[in-house]
């Protein structure tokens, strides 16, 4: 962890704690402390747990990371019973396709599947479809259909940074306990014209949540992955990909503009589409190694998920000089990027953002959250 | 690495279902080693390599595509000019086989009619958990006019074969003047010119059935 030399690791923790504290002794007023925190993680990142570990503890811990993300996330309020009744709903219709995905996610990162089981990846993607209505046409799944009298009907988007969590009881839920749960809050849209979005599992979305599950309990990891789709990025993972599509189109715009030999080089041999997918659609999380991926989400959860369209590019920029000189790693960028040096890239990005025109930055910041037919 | 005097470059595509092992046949024949912890596509991946066939050195450049469905619409876009098409399903997985016929429909659609498409059946390791026989898809094959085989991107079984037997198909179409070279879209070039793509050509589809 690089961090300013006049903070030590415990004593960076411990501010870390005191503004935690604070905001849940005052959690009426809380932006002057979120500034605060951004302010901190921009400075001097976050430290690793006092064993010396990055990755949870074990499956019930959460790490600093992990409790710094979903106040950054917003995420408030855990309900436990509801995330169990999804689960209990069984295999969600997409269960093939996440079961397809999940036992080759950070695969190759062996302190990942230290940490990570495969079966809490598969219980928290399934458990996120059926909080979702399933798509026109798609036959709800036969546990549904037999098990359950009524369906847990969706978390609805939370709302932004207000008191409540969208996430709570359902009313299947309810009924499929027998219980008598409290009912789900009125529907609060914390997003503009949540009902245009459609969301199921797409491919990359095991990859979102591998980071989370890596540094807080699988609980809360459902919530931020909840919260991180629905609120954060719902335009990334519509049928259509139209937001990973505006964000590709972004990095070439804003490759083009800051380094124009570089773009004409590259995009020569290989196009924007073809390398920038990856990285845009997981937020670089496909990108080894895990440690500084963490390191650029305490980055991008603190400003933004739209920051990693410049971290893209700065990306791009670091290894200039290489991709110029060598036709082979502009090709090999298609199937992965050099690794990641979170630091040197969080900079160059931040340099990006501030001289980058306001009606692109605008455009920039909208672009994970855009309704589908503005979204281009 | 210092064999550049090829004299073609072919492209290829691989499709099929997700996780039917595209990516693993790809860096097998590209990297001759097997990525069991290969990671999904996400959107389209590339690789290259030089093999002979009739003493004549051909590029082969090969479109790995992501198999979910979501991203067909970026994934069609480099069908386009594809010499050859490897349409890959998991013997292991019959919903892989059963799609085969979308992804032929894709595959006639959008590329040239010329375009040798072959199929593969991967993970022919996995004898035990076998979920579709040799012989039925070898039919499906024959009545499609698709060369077959089943191959291990594992083991690497196969996995040569599939590769430079397509390579061989169009390079006999092209000498026997079924692959126009001058036409666009042929997804071969020549070496000598700059960039003239050949096209597979308005001609009938002579080159279907062949093979082994």
């Amino acid at each position: 962890m690089q961090a300013d030399l006049s903070l030590d690791a415990s004593s960076l923790r411990a501010k870390y704690e005191q503004l935690l504290e604070q905001g849940n002794t005052n959690p009426q007023d809380t932006s002057a402390l979120l500034a605060q925190l951004r302010d901190l993680i921009l400075k001097h990142g976050i430290p690793e747990e006092p064993s010396g570990q990055l990755g949870r503890a074990n499956s019930t811990s959460c790490t600093l990371r992990g409790r710094i993300w979903k106040v950054l996330l917003g995420v408030q309020r855990l309900d436990a019973e509801y995330y169990i009744a999804l689960v209990k709903a069984g295999k969600a219709h997409v269960h093939q396709k996440i079961r397809n995905d999940t036992f080759r996610t950070l695969r190759s990162d062996k302190t990942f599947s230290s940490i990570v089981t495969e079966a809490e990846l598969i219980r928290v993607l399934n458990a996120f479809a059926n909080s979702q209505p399933p798509p026109p046409g798609s036959r709800p799944s036969s546990v549904l259909v037999t098990n359950t009298p009524s369906a847990p009907s969706p978390i609805s988007p939370p709302s932004g940074g207000s008191g409540n969590s969208g996430a709570a009881s359902t009313p299947g839920a309810a009924a499929q306990n027998g219980g008598s749960l409290p009912q789900r809050p009125p529907t609060d849209l914390g997003l503009p014209n949540a009902d245009r979005f459609r969301i199921s599992y797409v491919q990359g979305m095991n990859v979102l949540l591998a980071p989370l599950l890596y540094v807080m309990p699988e609980l809360d990891a459902f919530y931020c992955f909840s919260r991180l789709i629905l609120t954060c990025l719902p335009a990334y993972v519509q049928p259509t990909l139209d937001g990973v599509h505006a964000g590709m189109s972004l990095v070439d715009k804003i490759l083009q503009r800051v380094d124009p030999q570089l773009h004409q080089t590259l995009t020569k041999t290989v196009e924007t589409q073809l390398f920038a997918m990856p990285p845009v659609m997981t937020l670089s999380a496909c990108t080894p190694p895990l440690h500084e991926v963490l390191q650029l989400w305490d980055f991008l959860l603190a400003f933004g998920v739209h920051c990693n369209i410049p971290c893209v590019v700065a990306q791009l920029i670091l290894v200039r000089d290489k991709l110029l000189s060598n036709e082979k790693t502009r090709r090999s960028l298609s199937r992965q990027f050099p690794d990641l040096d979170a630091r040197a890239i969080i900079t160059l990005a931040v340099v990006l953002l501030r001289d980058l025109p306001d009606d692109w930055y605008d455009g920039l910041v909208r672009h994970p959250f855009a309704p589908p037919s503005d979204s281009r | 690495m210092a064999s550049y005097n090829y004299s073609y470059i072919f492209k290829y595509i691989i499709i099929g279902d997700m996780g039917v092992g595209k990516s693993c046949l790809l860096h097998q024949f590209t990297e001759k080693k097997f990525l069991p912890d290969c990671p999904h596509t996400i959107g389209v991946e590339f690789g290259t390599r030089i093999i002979e066939v009739n003493g004549q050195k051909i590029k082969l450049q090969i479109w790995d595509t992501a198999g979910q469905e979501r991203f067909r619409a970026v994934t069609r876009s480099y069908y386009r000019g594809a010499a050859g098409a490897l349409m890959v399903y998991d013997v292991t997985r019959r919903s892989t086989y059963n799609h085969l016929s979308s992804w032929l429909t894709d595959a006639r659609n959008l590329t040239n009619p010329n375009t040798t498409i072959f199929l593969i059946g991967n993970k022919s390791d996995l004898e035990s958990q076998r979920d579709v026989t040799y012989e039925e898809a070898k039919k499906f094959a024959d009545d499609n006019g698709l060369t077959f085989l089943e191959a291990s991107a594992k083991t690497g079984a196969n996995v040569e074969e599939s590769f430079i037997e397509t390579a061989k198909t169009i390079f006999q179409n092209i000498q026997n003047g079924s692959l126009d070279l001058n036409a666009a879209e042929s997804g071969v070039q020549q070496k000598t010119q700059p960039a003239p793509a050949v096209d597979l050509g308005d001609k009938p589809a002579a080159n279907s059935g062949c093979g082994c």
